[in-house]
C-alpha cells in the first residue's frame, strides 16, 4: 500500500472515530447538518481552487472523473467546521472569538500543508499560507453563520 | 450559445424558481435539509459512474467544466436536489404502499424521461454502458433514502419563520 493510502486511510479512521466519540448524543441532527453544510460550502470553494490553478490534487480517489480530491473535502474539511463549532467560545469576549477562528484555519492548512509535504495527495502549485487561511476562515464563517441560524429551527 | 447550455440555463432557471414556488418559508430548514443529504448520495455516486466510464456529459454549463471535474453539475446540484425537495415535502404520507410506490415511480420517471431525451436528443448527456432503467431504480432509491434520513432528521424540527 503506498502512502497516499495509508494516510487517506488514517483520515477516513481518525475523523470517523472523533465524529462517532465525541458529538453528543442528544444533538446529532444539529451536527450532522454542519457536517453536510460544511461538505457543500467546502467542495465549491475547492473547485473555484482548482479551477483558478491555485492547487492540484495528483493522487485522487476518482483518477478520471475528476481533478478534485474527494476525501479531504467529503470528510475531512466538515469535520473540522463540525469541531470548529461543538468548540465555539459562544459567551466569550471577540479576542476568544478570533483566536478560535484564528485555531482552526490554521489547523486546517496544517493538515493540508503536512499532507502537501508528505504525500502526492495535494500539490500546492500558487499557494500563500494567509490565502489559505483565508479561504478556511470565509468557510468556517459560513457555517458558523448557518448553524446557528439553523438551530432556531429545533424543538 | 448553443441550444445545450440554453438547456442547462432553462433548467437551473426553472429550479430555482421551483425553489420560491413550492418551498413555504416554514419549511426553509427541512428543504436544507434534503438538499444537502442528497449531495452526500450524488456528489460519490456521480463520480463513479462517470469514473467507471458509464456516463459521460460532452457539453457543460461552462467550457472548461470537463476540463477539471466531469461528473454534471447542473444535474447533481439543481434538477435532482431540487427534485428531491419537492419530493419530500409533498410526500403523500396517507397513501398506502402501492400508493407510495407510484408517487415514487412518478418522480424517478418524470427524471429519468427528461435525461433519456436529453440523451436521444443532445451531447448534454451521453450513455456508455448506462441505460434509462438504471437512472429510474437509482434515483428511486436514492429518494428512499434521502426521504428517510429526512422523517427522522424532522422529527427534532420544528416549523417557524425564517
Amino acid at each position: 500500500m503506498n502512502k497516499e493510502l495509508v494516510i487517506l486511510f488514517l483520515s477516513w479512521i481518525v475523523c470517523l472515530f472523533l465524529l462517532i466519540k465525541f458529538i453528543p448524543k442528544e444533538k446529532k441532527r444539529y451536527y450532522q447538518i454542519i457536517f453536510l453544510f460544511a461538505h457543500a460550502t467546502a467542495w465549491i470553494f475547492q473547485l473555484i481552487q482548482v479551477n483558478m490553478k491555485l492547487i492540484s490534487f495528483p493522487y485522487r480517489e476518482f483518477e478520471q472523473a475528476t481533478k478534485m480530491s474527494f476525501s479531504l473535502y467529503y470528510l475531512v474539511l466538515p469535520t473540522f467546521a463540525v469541531f470548529f463549532i461543538l468548540h465555539y467560545p459562544e459567551k466569550k469576549n471577540w479576542i476568544r472569538i478570533l483566536i478560535h477562528y484564528l485555531i482552526f484555519s490554521n489547523g486546517m492548512h496544517l493538515y493540508m500543508f503536512l499532507i502537501e509535504r508528505s504525500s502526492d495527495l495535494v500539490h500546492d502549485i500558487d499557494w500563500h499560507w494567509w490565502f489559505a487561511v483565508s479561504i478556511d476562515l470565509i468557510v468556517l464563517y459560513l457555517v458558523k453563520k448557518f448553524a446557528f441560524w439553523f438551530r432556531k429551527g429545533f424543538k | 450559445m448553443n441550444m445545450e447550455r440554453w438547456i442547462l440555463v432553462g433548467i437551473i432557471a426553472i429550479s430555482i424558481l421551483a425553489i420560491f414556488l413550492f418551498v413555504p418559508r416554514k419549511k426553509a430548514r427541512e428543504a436544507w435539509v434534503l438538499f444537502l443529504s442528497l449531495q452526500i448520495i450524488t456528489w460519490p455516486a456521480g463520480l463513479l459512474a462517470v469514473e467507471w466510464k458509464m456516463i459521460d456529459y460532452p457539453i457543460q454549463l461552462f467550457s472548461f467544466a470537463n476540463e477539471f471535474n466531469r461528473s454534471s453539475f447542473t444535474f447533481e446540484f439543481f434538477l435532482f436536489p431540487v427534485t428531491a425537495i419537492i419530493f419530500s415535502l409533498y410526500f403523500p404520507k396517507q397513501f398506502r404502499k402501492i400508493g407510495r410506490f407510484f408517487y415514487y415511480f412518478l418522480f424517478a420517471g418524470f427524471f429519468t424521461c427528461l435525461e433519456v431525451i436529453i440523451e436521444r436528443h443532445t451531447e448534454l448527456v451521453d450513455y456508455q454502458s448506462w441505460h434509462g432503467s438504471y437512472t429510474l431504480i437509482s434515483v428511486m432509491v436514492t429518494l428512499f433514502i434521502n426521504h428517510t434520513y429526512y422523517n427522522w432528521f424532522k422529527k427534532e424540527l420544528k416549523e417557524t419563520e425564517i
